[in-house]
């Protein structure tokens, strides 16, 4: 029985691959995933060793708070820790790093990198225990020099000698290249730009705190090993907020930030690899069905001879097997092509790590392999049961196409299903969450069922408008599409799941972007936003509080607030808990900020005080007048009031002035400045004057109120276009399932074509009939998938109006283009098809067997 | 090509007709040099044993295959001149068709199987005409079914009809009652004998079935790709007993 089905299977050697490609197009994502992933943690893995390949031990301020997501904030140490260290036993070399942003640019004027990779700015370690060696000229002899990557040397043409101006945090400056380094051989770090200074420049220019530094790394002399030498150092600083890691566990410490942001974005990405195979399935499923039918008369013709039903069932599975083994090794393939593919964009693109070698891990073939066979074969367990059960007397009669009706049963299903989706949602949104994933599931669930019910009276209701603008062959598609309503609703099935999600994440795109609209409409009043240029991805510090006080003393300037984010120990239930607090000038706000105050006000906030949302103040039981307890970097401890409470999510939850932090250790930074120009001043001469300070801090950005909120818009359709991007393979696939079902109608229909062939239909005039079932199947696909996607959307919108979503809003020129763009890609698509069945020859299709 | 000796009065026709499948040891003469005329308003039954040509002969004729050297025409026309898109115009306007099977479209109804053809061309075409063909085929309390609703004769009509609805200059049936019990096939072919009498159509049948070519006027015998015998006002004993001489 094996041989039968494998001589089966490589008899239709094209439609294998046909069914194939729907598999192969999910794996090759799923395991683009895994090559793209392990490659990216390969290079990282390998750079931080490179880093510290010659650290045995590394010395920092054990005084941190940690933040939510991550966010922290460490204490510095003295550069006069590092004498002490070097006196140490066992350390034979011990350099203060620091680590901060820095931009480059040349003479003409050339900013290296871009809008690209990192910008670092760092300490020159001058000794065979730095990854960065000399490739030319010296190490920064006095504060007026700097050491560059050769990338960067090559990127903009720079030789030793050269002048460069190098944008720090607190300014620029103009340095003498007196030396190009290379990173462990390679010509820079990680793709990244570097501009590496003596000691004392490094603190004071690129992180803003002289004499001070992030950690000392510590060379060994070799007379202990690296456990026993940071024991060592750790019990020579007992007593003082001084941890030592050795290399290894620093190393390690890297690798594991790396590796838990990649595991995020590694997960992100394997979803929309699942709803690729998801969608995909819904193909394979189909084909499967159909195939089975196409071939009642010989699995018939099988049990007529002696075939048990156990074994058509099984042959029908031995082909699944085959194919998902196909679809999983040649989706493998197209998975290692496309993250190759991918890096190399990224390079071109001068993003991500320049050297990459392509890691393909053994354990990513193995789950591709797995997830392709397992997909394939849960997807032929209806058809090949459905096939075993063909009675040994269907082999007498003719070929019968499946045109069974929709059943009573699933139209009862379905209801049931819409029921439960609108119970479901219900219950969600007033009550316990947990119930909004029945909800949403019920609903694919009701399209699916009820799919086949609708598909029918759609199709027929294009039957008119088709014959009235395309004639006969109009009909004839819309007939066709009709007449299957089950596979017709599958295959548009998976057209509308991968449109419902680009509709749905649309709508919700909306929704935040009109929210943020009003949002910020509602409480900045300001004319001009200064923000921190964060397009080089500097992401250090942001801007000097001095920033907002030279603003504000500009006499075109009526209100200038800056706005700073801190974290904060706020006791809570006993335990000190790291907090991220605003931080503005009382003042200025209160002029600026038509804060919705439910008790208090900004004139009660002062050094001891702090203003709480009403969400937190009722979560917590806080009011006007409670006090917490508060700890900061300095363990200094006070005791602060609730000023007021206000009901707005735009200024998060917790707000204090900045004089809290008046006489602290910590450096205060501004994320924003808000500003308002004197009405009686002309605004181009305002928006001069505010320029030619904002000049001044070269990491800052001038926008005017409507810049500012489109930039801010502008993020979230970065965000949408990038998840647009990943959905759009599965609208590919959902495609290629027209391709795919179009195929096998048109193998199918072959006696039929090749008669209305021969009583005078053109070719033109075949291939638009299969053009137009391709568009009713389209239409049938959109309609379905805006409507699923516009009630996703809405629930989730909904589900989330107390995170501060409380605008729904659907983008009708985004749904209007994906559902143009879905119908003119399948219409092309069924351009194979098309081409097939005009091509049917007439004769062979009449000819009587 | 040699000159056509006669085709006036002819609906179509042939002349040294050649067709060669496959090459060298391969090589099969399906037709070797066939030069016949089918006269309008007549029924002319071709016949002979498998193999013989005969509906390679119809294939040719009707614009399906082509010629390896020769002419066919059909009416004025000579079908080699034209291209594909020509040819298929041809088949809508000027043939009518009658297979033995898998005649209709599925999805569509009776009614527009019928008027399929001229649907096609976009043309409403003669509306009495059209009203009556479906009286001579009867067919009028069935025009709204699909195929799935009609018996096999039912369908066969529907199919002679559509073969009519243009009012074609010659209508071609290969073995239209080959899939048919003789008491619905003598109905079918009744049928379209009233069709040539009544109403002036011209038809070409290839069968191997005597009884079926009992009905035409005209009887072609062929062998190996060539004629080899003609028959006037044929009976169903005389044709069985020329068939039987193909044995010999």
């Amino acid at each position: 029985m094996l041989r039968i089905a494998l001589k089966g299977v490589l008899a239709r050697k094209g439609r294998l691959l046909l069914t194939a490609v729907a598999i192969i197009a999910g794996c090759a994502f799923l395991s683009g995933v895994f090559v793209f992933s392990d490659t990216i943690r390969a290079t990282f893995d390998r750079l931080f060793a490179n880093a510290y390949a010659s650290t045995d031990a590394y010395v920092r301020s054990s005084n941190v708070i940690e933040g939510d997501f991550g966010a922290e904030s460490r204490d510095r140490l003295d550069v006069a820790v590092i004498d002490e260290v070097r006196t140490l036993p066992g350390v034979s070399e011990a350099y203060g790093d620091v680590q901060g942003f820095a931009r480059i640019t040349t003479a003409d004027g050339q900013v290296i990198g871009q809008v690209g990779p990192p910008k670092f700015g760092g300490v020159f370690i001058d000794s065979s225990i730095s990854p960065w060696q000399l490739a030319e000229g010296t190490a920064p002899a006095d504060a007026g020099q700097v050491v560059i990557d050769r990338r960067s040397a090559k990127e903009g043409d720079i030789a030793v000698g050269d002048t460069v101006s190098v944008t720090g945090a607190l300014g620029v400056r103009d340095f003498v290249v007196s030396g190009i380094a290379t990173f462990a051989g390679a010509d820079t770090a990680g793709g990244s730009t570097w501009a590496l200074f003596d000691l004392a420049t490094a603190t004071e220019f690129v992180v803003g705190q002289a004499g001070r530094v992030d950690a000392i790394v510590v060379a060994g002399n070799g007379s202990l090993d690296e456990v026993a030498l940071a024991d060592s150092i750790e019990q020579a600083f007992d007593g003082r907020e001084i941890e030592v890691l050795t290399g290894t566990e620093i190393t390690e410490e890297n690798q594991d930030a790396v590796e838990r942001g990649l595991s995020f974005f590694t997960i992100f990405l394997t979803i929309f690899a699942a709803i690729s195979l998801f969608v995909g399935s819904f193909i394979i499923y189909n084909v499967f069905s159909i195939s089975a039918a196409q071939r009642q008369r010989e699995n018939a013709l099988l049990r007529a001879v002696g075939a048990s039903r156990a074994q058509v069932t099984r042959m029908l599975f031995v082909e699944a097997l085959v194919v998902g083994v196909l679809g999983g090794v040649l989706g493998f393939a197209g998975g290692v092509l496309l993250a190759v593919g991918i890096m190399r964009l990224l390079r071109a693109a001068g993003l991500g790590p320049s050297d990459t070698q392509l890691v393909v891990n053994p354990s990513a073939f193995v789950i591709t392999l797995i997830v392709g066979v397992v997909v394939t074969l849960v997807c032929a367990i209806v058809p090949a049961l459905r096939a075993g059960r063909v009675p040994p007397l269907a082999a007498m009669r003719d070929v019968s196409v499946d045109r069974s009706a929709v059943s009573r049963g699933r139209l009862v299903t379905g209801i049931v299903f819409l029921v439960l989706a609108a119970l479901g949602v219900t219950l969600g949104l007033t009550g316990d969450e947990v119930w909004l994933g029945l909800g949403v599931v019920s609903m694919f669930v009701a399209l699916v069922v009820l799919g086949p019910l609708v598909a029918a009276p759609i199709a027929r209701g294009l039957i008119r408008p088709l014959r009235a603008v395309r004639g006969v062959t109009g009909e004839i598609a819309a007939r066709n599409a009709a007449t299957s309503p089950k596979r017709t609703a599958l295959t548009a099935g998976a057209l509308a799941i991968g449109l419902a999600l680009l509709v749905g994440v649309s709508t919700l795109g909306s929704s935040v972007k009109s929210s943020i609209r009003a949002a910020i409409g509602e409480t900045f009043t300001g004319d001009y936003a200064v923000s921190s240029d964060d397009a080089e991805g500097s992401g250090f510090g942001g801007l000097p509080v001095a920033l907002a006080d030279d603003l504000l003393a500009l006499p075109e300037v009526r209100n200038a607030l800056g706005l700073g984010i801190n974290l904060l120990n706020i006791v809570e239930d006993g335990a000190p808990a790291a907090k991220t607090v605003l931080v503005v000038d009382p003042e200025q706000a209160a002029a600026i900020v038509d804060l919705p105050f439910t008790a208090g006000g900004w004139d009660a906030l002062d050094a001891d005080s702090i203003l709480v949302s009403a969400d937190k103040a009722q979560r917590d039981g806080l009011q006007v007048g409670s006090t917490l307890e508060v700890t900061f970097q300095d363990r200094s401890e006070r005791t602060i009031t609730v000023a007021g409470t206000f009901d707005s999510d735009t200024l998060g939850n917790l707000v204090v002035s900045r004089e809290m932090f008046v006489g602290q250790d910590t450096p205060q930074f501004l994320a924003q400045v808000l500003v308002v120009a004197d009405p009686e001043v002309d605004p181009v001469v305002a928006e001069a004057a505010i320029r030619s300070v904002t000049d001044r801090y070269p990491t800052s950005k001038l926008e005017t109120r409507e810049q500012f909120i489109d930039a801010q818009t502008a993020q979230v359709d970065g965000f949408l276009n990038f998840i647009y991007a990943l959905l759009l393979m599965s609208v590919f696939i959902a495609v290629l399932g027209i391709v795919i079902t179009l195929l096998l109608a048109v193998y199918e229909r072959r006696r039929e074509l090749g008669l209305v062939r021969a009583i005078g239909m053109t070719r033109p005039q075949v291939r638009s009939s299969i053009r137009w079932e391709a568009f009713v199947t389209a239409v049938l696909g959109v309609l379905m998938g805006v409507v699923l996607g516009l009630a996703m959307g809405w629930t989730v919108v909904r589900a989330l109006s107390d995170q501060g979503l409380d605008v729904f809003s659907v983008s009708v020129v985004s749904v209007a283009i994906f559902a143009v763009l879905a119908i003119v890609f399948a219409i092309a698509a069924a351009w194979v098809p098309a081409s097939k069945a005009a091509k049917a020859d007439i004769l062979q299709a009449i000819a009587t067997t | 090509m040699p000159a056509p000796t006669s085709t006036t009065g002819a609906a179509a026709g042939s002349v040294d007709a050649v067709k060669i499948y496959g090459r060298g040891d391969n090589e099969v003469h399906a037709l070797d040099g066939v030069t016949v005329a089918f006269e309008s308003g007549r029924f002319t039954a071709i016949m002979g044993p498998s193999g013989s040509g005969k509906s390679t002969l119809m294939h040719c004729l009707a614009g399906l295959d082509s010629l390896t050297s020769g002419a066919v025409y059909i009416g004025d026309t000579y079908l080699a001149a034209l291209n594909d898109k020509q040819l298929t115009e041809l088949r809508r306007t000027a043939v009518g068709f009658i297979f033995q099977a898998y005649n209709l479209v599925p999805t569509l109804t009776a009614l527009e199987n019928i008027t399929l053809p001229l649907m096609l061309g976009g043309s409403p075409g003669d509306q009495q005409w059209i009203d009556r063909v479906i009286d001579t085929v009867g067919l009028r309390d069935r025009l709204e079914h699909r195929p799935s609703e009609l018996s096999g004769g039912q369908q066969q009509r529907v199919a002679v009809a559509r073969a009519m609805a243009s009012k074609p200059t010659i209508i071609f049936a290969d073995e239209p009652t080959g899939n048919l019990d003789s008491r619905t096939g003598a109905e079918i072919l009744a049928f379209m004998r009233v069709a040539v009498d009544e109403l002036g159509q011209t038809i070409v049948m290839v069968t191997h079935d005597p009884v079926a070519a009992s009905y035409a006027d005209r009887v072609i015998f062929l062998g190996d790709g060539r004629i080899v015998d003609e028959m006037l006002e044929p009976t169903a004993e005389r044709v069985l007993d020329r068939m039987k001489r193909f044995g010999e």
